[in-house]
């Protein structure tokens, strides 16, 4: 069965074709790579996934729930988390702080009155929470920038704090909005290892958005290319790598093989 | 003198109350508000006609007067947050809000009008208002430094990585405004036991630009920074009571200068603690008092 089944779905902003009649499947710990050039609508369809849109039509079934119309919130309840294109960090808050709210949702249940006189079952629960973000931060490697603003990270570390926040969630679908723009050869590589290594250790299905071809043709299994909010095509990395049309919409219509 | 002293505490330690409150809802929550006094004055009303006309124990009518104050909250926040009405939307609509509840007021029989209530008993003497403002300032802090205050505080922050986080924007921001409304409601009965006398336009937007003006000042995101700042503000007009009219201009100055010299607020996003303190003094890694402090 299915992780994720994406069914003619489309999203229109007034007159605009955002995302067209888009469908494809996603299965359990399958990593899938959504490329196409700026504007097709790759970003608008995580939007949609996430409940930050409405699809005006089409739906999205994550398990066997439909999620269209359901709430940001409640999506993130029944186990999809994001990272953004451009960071959205807490950026007055410590790194830990950044981990500690995602970890809120599963981890951290007391009642608001008990909260209010501050009984002590609550300074434990703090505490735990507390023990339970550093190991987290750790899996990414940011355990010695804990206690470090958020904002005052290197844009990588940024990233990866990003990341490292949407596990907290303890997600089945984590979707990977271009995580490793910006970033060099090298370190997108290294980026390229860890989400490997998360992806195996939480038994995470991955959509990931990038536009570093390095990237996406070492960690996707199979890849969905956009072009104008509609799908062109859909194939294994080598499938795509030498697809015509994928040619044509990235390099334009004169392209022709060296 | 010292009457005179414990007088000027005493109302400024109940402006404290309500600035403490608001400070959970703008601070920490990140939204606006033009229409806090018209909180007070629920609250304030309330309690005064209780203990005035029915003879109600006066503690029992200040909780009366917060949690009136508290019950309006959600009958306005319900539309306005639903909607989720942005930052600068928001606050012109508790604009509105405020000056129909004074409009309200103005015109209820039990208010007896725009005459006022005259002849409130003084209960509000400075130990009582001490230990109320002690312990409202206890539990904004329990609320801050938990789990239901950093979810506001992540709001503050990026409400769409919020809502990414599963928090709920509408159910935490009501329950801020409902938390920062019980306080005003509380503020203004004490407010009204302490003064003796009230009528609506003691509770105009004046008032509660004056409280946001406070928070702002203190530090937005800062529970102690709001505090001081309040007192602060109480003081100064009767410091300079000898400059007589220069009082108010001296007033605005201050808040001018914190603005432009600190426009993160007196304290930022800091809280006034023993840590603070040590760190002020010696320079350290920031990690070390961070690792006490909780969220913020």
């Amino acid at each position: 069965m299915p992780v994720l089944e994406i069914k003619n779905l489309t999203k229109k902003f007034g007159g605009i074709v955002a995302c067209s009649d888009l469908s494809f499947l996603v299965e359990k710990e399958e990593t899938i790579g959504v490329i196409g050039p700026n504007g097709a609508g790759k970003t608008t369809v995580f939007n949609l996934i996430t409940g930050v849109y409405l699809p005006t039509t089409g739906e999205i079934i994550f398990g066997d729930k439909e999620m269209g119309g359901k709430t940001p919130d409640n999506i993130v309840k029944e186990g999809i988390a994001r990272t953004f294109q451009n960071i959205r960090l807490f950026k007055n808050l410590t790194v830990l702080e950044n981990v500690i709210i995602a970890l809120d949702l599963k981890y951290v249940q007391y009642p608001l009155l008990k909260c209010l006189f501050r009984l002590p079952e609550i300074s434990r629960a703090e505490k735990e929470v507390r023990q339970k973000a550093l190991e987290l931060l750790e899996v990414v490697g940011l355990q010695d920038k804990a206690f470090h603003r958020a904002d005052s990270l290197p844009y990588g570390l940024q990233r990866k704090l990003e990341i490292s926040r949407a596990l907290a969630l303890e997600p089945t679908l984590l979707l990977l909005d271009e995580p490793a723009a910006g970033m060099n050869p090298e370190e997108s590589l290294e980026l390229a290892g860890l989400i490997r290594s998360i992806k195996e250790r939480f038994k995470l299905t991955i959509l990931l958005i990038e536009h570093h071809m390095d990237v996406v043709m070492e960690l996707c299994h199979r890849i969905v290319v956009m072009n104008f909010g509609e799908k062109l095509v859909e194939g294994t990395p080598e499938e795509i790598q030498s697809d015509p049309l994928v040619l044509k919409a990235y390099l334009g219509e004169a392209y022709k093989r060296a | 003198m010292w009457y005179y002293i414990q007088g000027v505490m005493a109302l400024a330690l109940i402006n404290v109350i309500s600035v403490v409150g608001l400070s959970i809802f703008t601070g920490f929550t990140g939204l606006f508000s033009l229409g806090h006094a018209a909180f007070i004055g629920l609250g304030a009303y309330t309690a005064a006609i209780c203990t005035y006309f029915y003879k109600i124990n006066f503690f029992v009518a200040i909780i009366l007067g917060g949690l009136m104050s508290g019950l309006v909250s959600l009958i306005i926040g319900f539309p306005t947050l639903r909607a989720k009405l942005r930052s600068d939307y928001f606050a012109i609509a508790t604009l509105g809000f405020g000056e129909a509840v004074r409009v309200i007021l103005e015109n209820l029989n039990i208010t007896q009008g725009a005459r006022g209530l005259p002849g409130i008993k003084a209960y509000s003497t400075f130990p009582v208002v001490l230990v109320i403002a002690i312990i409202i300032i206890f539990i904004a802090r329990n609320f801050v430094f938990s789990k239901y205050g950093r979810m506001a505080i992540a709001i503050r922050e990026d409400f769409t990585a919020a809502e990414m986080m599963g928090i709920n924007l509408f159910r935490v921001r009501l329950r801020s405004l409902f938390f920062s409304a019980v306080c005003a409601g509380i503020g203004g009965g004490l407010f009204a036991h302490y003064i003796c006398f009230i009528q609506p336009n003691m509770f105009t937007s004046i008032q509660s630009t004056l409280l946001t003006a406070a928070v702002v000042a203190g530090g937005m995101g800062s529970l102690t920074g709001p505090v001081l700042a309040a007192l602060i503000f109480a003081a100064i007009p009767e410091i300079l009571r000898v400059a007589n009219m220069w009082r108010l201009v001296a007033y605005g100055f201050v808040l001018v200068a914190i603005m432009v010299f600190r426009p993160q607020g007196i304290f930022g996003y800091k809280e006034l603690s023993i840590n603070t303190i040590k760190g002020f003094f010696k320079k350290k890694d920031p990690a070390s008092d961070l690792t006490k402090g909780g969220a913020s």
